[in-house]
């Protein structure tokens, strides 16, 4: 086989390769999106259809009618999301430093401190922590949400961000010294914003792990729907509503729209910061 | 007038703070209260005034029921299939975007990270409804293949559930284990392959004497990753069968939820859990083991 | 007056003595260059002057006061890095003015004095620039811009050139000679090259294993060197040393030759007695002389000649040890002919092979 020939084949079977993968990882996608885009009760007709025979926004309209709250826990979600990133941004990024860069005799216990937390499985604070909020008065409330969210993102976005600060060379640090800064304003002047690649992909991560976080939503909600985030909203549409697929879809679609966008807008900042923590060594 | 003017050791003390009391109010607090709990009696009461102390009591009960085997069993079981499937699926898919024609690799890895994003309690709601019995898109796979004359009860059958539920999480457990290992391949030097391609090496060798050990810390720690998820599994289980039929796919998570929130029994509740968490203990302890001679963490010695 | 005074400077990393016991005076506004192999305390020692090591005892003097327990932020020190360290999310502006600003000085008078600083070093028109738009050579300048702009009282300076190409660094070691001389400030500068260190250097130190060897201004250390180390890590191609012993009747006897002790020489070497010597002597102060007489003493054999244009850089072997010697450009000689070597009598130096000391008449 000649060269060029081997390079045709290559491309092909890359195609191959690629069709295939997108198949099975998207097909699941693609049979939602194709759900929600039927008319109410036509997702039961058989045989079953795979590719849309007519389009209905029918199920779209209902989900977003008065009858849901889908706009709501969506708005809850973000507020969730955004709160909670920012919050675990600010201490994780403080911890992160102290690690990384500071002279300090106790860092290697703190970072044990805080790295241990990160392999507790939910299910064995989840109890304590709800009449934690109880204790707090802030069941089915948002505050009673973020505050544990926030914590619960503090070991992974300190790992993440000491992986950062600790990658920065050291001399930066000791040229500002010498320039004049006390550490509190070379942390502020010099290594916080050049940690902001870093602290952008801890932010991305934990973004999208508050937005999907389950357990402790549905939790603290208590099936209020001014406390729902769009995760638990959806998942009760689906035990509710086992005969209207199409509406259960249509929030799927909802509910996955925003995290989709924001993985193709930031996948490089997202595949950066995952491997941050896990690759280097 | 002199500004305040704090030194190093100050500074760390301050930065630490509000992270440890966090993580002591909601991590440590609660280990403690849930170790606390699970020595009480603890049922038919919501207030959580310990009733009656029964030491290890609730261990003992649980330890004697079968339902705590069969969800013992299960999350191993689990476990088990689960990150060895990862693990292999992750591996062909980081290595396909490094194999592949250059203009598609980008396309590639979009594709691959899109399952990571979707949150796992959606998942779940999708794949209820791709396992369908009557209008399910497997089903329907399946009988057009011709595996099955009519589209199985893949939820409501127990055996086949457990396989159910664990095709539902690896599809997206492989995207997380892929994007791991992606990273890990970026950090192998290119002159290493191509000096093993002048040494000449076949691809296949090349695979396992050069890649394979210099990205092993990559590999280990994404094993630990993927083994500690698959322990605590909670939300695919409650989202796409709830433990059923009957439950065959309760899982230590499951049901320690269902102790606490459905059933009110703290105590038990509690036990279920701590016996979750030392089995996440004794994994992260078997693999850090492993891992720590290859793991540094860059500039954190000096 | 801002001269630097380390006295009695013991430094410890865990187990490891860094720096033992050393005291060195850094002369006001003259440029003291600190040079040894890596590893001998020389960056420690800067470090330490600029406040970004604490001493483990012993006392670091600025000017009148000690200023052990001042913080480098309140040290009226400057410091070039070896990787220039500069601000990457800054412009060449303000990298330059970040000095500045930390004190707190009126924006006014920064911007005039960065305009100034960057004009005098040729950076005029790249102030806007990012450090990594610039090349290695620009980025050198805005580090030493960085480091003048606020007139410090001590300069400090880290292997600044060792990141540049070789023809750059010959270039801007005269260009930084030229501007400490024009700015009189204090100026310890370090660096393990000694080609760099003899020609910038008002006065030199050489420093091994955590202790200065010797100090002094260049010249006497390549004429005098204390001992052997300093006799063979400064000049290039570096002295050669012959291991010998002084048998009487005025001869040095090593193997494969002898050599008639010079005169000023004699009284040392002849109280040494029977202990083992070395002879040093520079490549430059060796005769070689192509066709042997009857009364020469050290022969040799040539094992390779390298042309070098404006002469000749020969490696010989005299008994079994390898030796160099730099020859006019039309000596004729081939591989493995036998030549006669004449030592200059002035230039030779003997030292003790035990202690590593040299000796000198007047010792």
């Amino acid at each position: 086989m000649s060269k060029k020939q081997r390079q045709r084949l290559h491309i092909a079977l890359s195609v191959v390769v690629t069709i295939g993968v997108a198949f099975f990882a998207l097909l699941p996608l693609y049979w939602i999106v194709l759900t929600s885009l039927k008319a109410p009760g036509t997702e039961f007709r058989l045989p079953i259809r795979y590719w849309p025979d007519e389009i209905s926004l029918e199920p779209y309209r209902t989900i977003l009618g008065p009858d849901f709250n889908v706009q709501r826990a969506i708005l809850n979600s973000l507020i969730v999301s955004t709160v909670t990133t920012i919050g675990a941004l600010l201490l994780a990024s403080l911890a992160a430093y102290t690690i990384a860069r500071l002279r300090f005799t106790y860092k290697w216990s703190s970072l044990l401190f805080i790295q241990v937390a990160s392999m507790l499985p939910p299910i064995i604070v989840i109890a304590p922590t709800f009449l934690i909020i109880r204790s707090m008065g802030l069941l089915g409330s948002l505050p009673g949400l973020i505050i544990p969210n926030m914590i619960y993102n503090i070991p992974l976005s300190t790992w993440l961000i000491a992986s950062y600060f600790a990658g920065l060379p050291f001399e930066l640090e000791d040229a500002a010294k010498v320039d004049g800064s006390p550490p509190l304003r070379i942390f502020r002047q010099i290594m916080l914003p050049l940690a902001a690649p870093g602290l952008f992909s801890a932010g991305v991560i934990a973004f999208l792990g508050s937005w999907g976080e389950f357990m402790l939503a549905f939790t603290i909600s208590m099936g209020l729907p001014e406390a729902q985030t769009i995760p638990v909203a959806v998942q009760g549409y689906t035990m509710a509503m086992q005969r209207q697929w199409t509406w259960v879809a249509a929030a799927i679609v909802l509910s996955l729209a925003p995290v989709i966008v924001l993985v193709m807008v930031f996948q490089k900042w997202v595949v950066q910061g995952l491997t941050l923590g896990s690759a280097k060594y | 007038m002199k500004k305040l003017e704090l030194r190093e050791p100050t500074i760390a003390v301050l930065f630490l703070i509000p992270a440890i009391v966090g993580l002591l109010l909601f991590y440590y607090y609660p280990i403690g209260h849930t170790l606390a709990l699970s020595a009480y009696d603890l049922s038919h009461t919501a207030e959580l005034s310990p009733e009656r102390f029964v030491g290890l009591q609730n261990y003992v009960e649980v330890l004697q029921s079968k339902q705590f085997w069969s969800s013992i069993r299960f999350t191993l079981f689990f476990t088990l299939v689960a990150v060895s499937l990862e693990l292999t699926l992750g591996m062909m898919l980081a290595l396909s975007t490094y194999w592949v024609w250059g203009r598609l690799t980008g396309i590639l890895r979009a594709i691959i990270i899109i399952p990571w994003a979707i949150p796992q309690i959606i998942q779940a709601s999708i794949w209820r409804w791709m396992y369908n019995t009557d209008v399910g898109l497997i089903g329907d796979l399946f009988v057009r293949v011709g595996l099955t004359d009519a589209p199985p009860l893949f939820l409501s059958n127990p055996s086949l559930a457990r396989w159910a539920v664990i095709v539902a999480y690896v599809w997206k457990g492989a995207s997380v284990a892929a994007i791991f290992l992606m990273g890990g391949l970026a950090l192998v030097p290119k002159e290493l392959t191509d000096a093993a391609k002048v040494d000449g090496a076949r691809s296949w060798r090349r695979f396992w004497t050069i890649t394979v050990p210099m990205i092993m810390p990559t590999i280990l720690v994404t094993l630990l990753f993927r083994t500690m998820a698959g322990l605590q599994i909670f939300d695919i289980i409650y989202g796409l069968t709830n433990g059923g039929p009957g439950t065959t796919t309760e899982t230590l998570s499951s049901f320690s939820y269902k102790y606490y929130f459905k059933f009110v029994q703290y105590g038990r509740g509690s036990a279920y859990a701590v016996v979750t968490f030392l089995l996440v203990l004794i994994a992260s302890v078997i693999y850090i083991r492993r891992v720590q001679p290859h793991f540094r963490f860059k500039g954190l010695g000096s | 007056m801002t001269k630097v005074l380390a006295e009695n400077i013991i430094k410890r990393f865990g187990s490891v003595t860094a720096i033992n016991d050393v005291t060195i005076e850094f002369k006001h506004a003259e440029l003291t260059v600190m040079v040894g192999p890596s590893g001998c305390g020389k960056t420690t020692l800067l470090r330490m002057v600029a406040g970004l090591e604490d001493p483990t005892s012993g006392n670091i003097h600025i000017g009148d006061r000690v200023v052990n327990d001042v913080p480098p932020w309140h040290r009226d020190v400057a410091m070039v890095f070896q990787n220039y360290a500069l601000y990457p999310h800054m412009t060449v502006f303000d990298n330059i003015a970040y000095p500045l600003r930390s004190r707190g000085e009126p924006k006014s008078e920064i911007k005039g004095r960065v305009e100034q600083t960057a004009a005098s070093l040729g950076l005029g028109h790249l102030l806007d620039r990012k450090p990594r738009q610039l090349s290695g050579g620009q980025m050198q300048r805005v580090a030493v811009g960085r480091a003048i702009v606020r007139r410090p009282g001590v300069f400090l300076m880290d292997e600044p050139l060792s990141n540049l190409d070789a023809k750059l660094r010959v270039e801007m070691r005269a260009e930084l000679k030229r501007l400490q001389e024009d700015i009189g400030v204090t100026t310890i500068y370090v660096t393990h090259d000694q080609a760099e260190a003899m020609t910038m250097a008002d006065t030199l130190i050489v420093m091994r294993d955590g202790v200065i060897l010797q100090a002094g201004p260049p010249q006497t250390l390549y004429d005098r060197p204390d001992n052997v180390f300093v006799a063979g890590f400064i000049g290039s191609p570096s002295m050669n040393f012959l291991p010998c012993r002084y048998e009487g009747a005025g001869c040095l006897t090593g193997r494969g030759f002898t050599y008639p002790v010079p005169p000023p020489l004699r009284a040392p070497v002849e109280a040494a007695g029977a202990q083992p010597l070395v002879l040093g002597i520079r490549p430059e102060d060796i005769g070689v002389n192509p066709q042997p007489g009857p009364a020469d003493t050290v022969l040799a054999r040539v094992y390779m000649l390298e042309p070098l244009g404006r002469e000749n850089l020969l490696t010989l072997e005299v008994g079994d040890v390898m030796i160099r010697a730099l020859s006019g450009p039309d000596i004729a000689v081939s591989l493995d002919q036998t030549v006669a070597l004449n030592f200059l009598p002035e230039r030779v130096r003997v030292f003790d092979r035990t202690a590593e000391k040299a000796l000198y008449p007047d010792a």
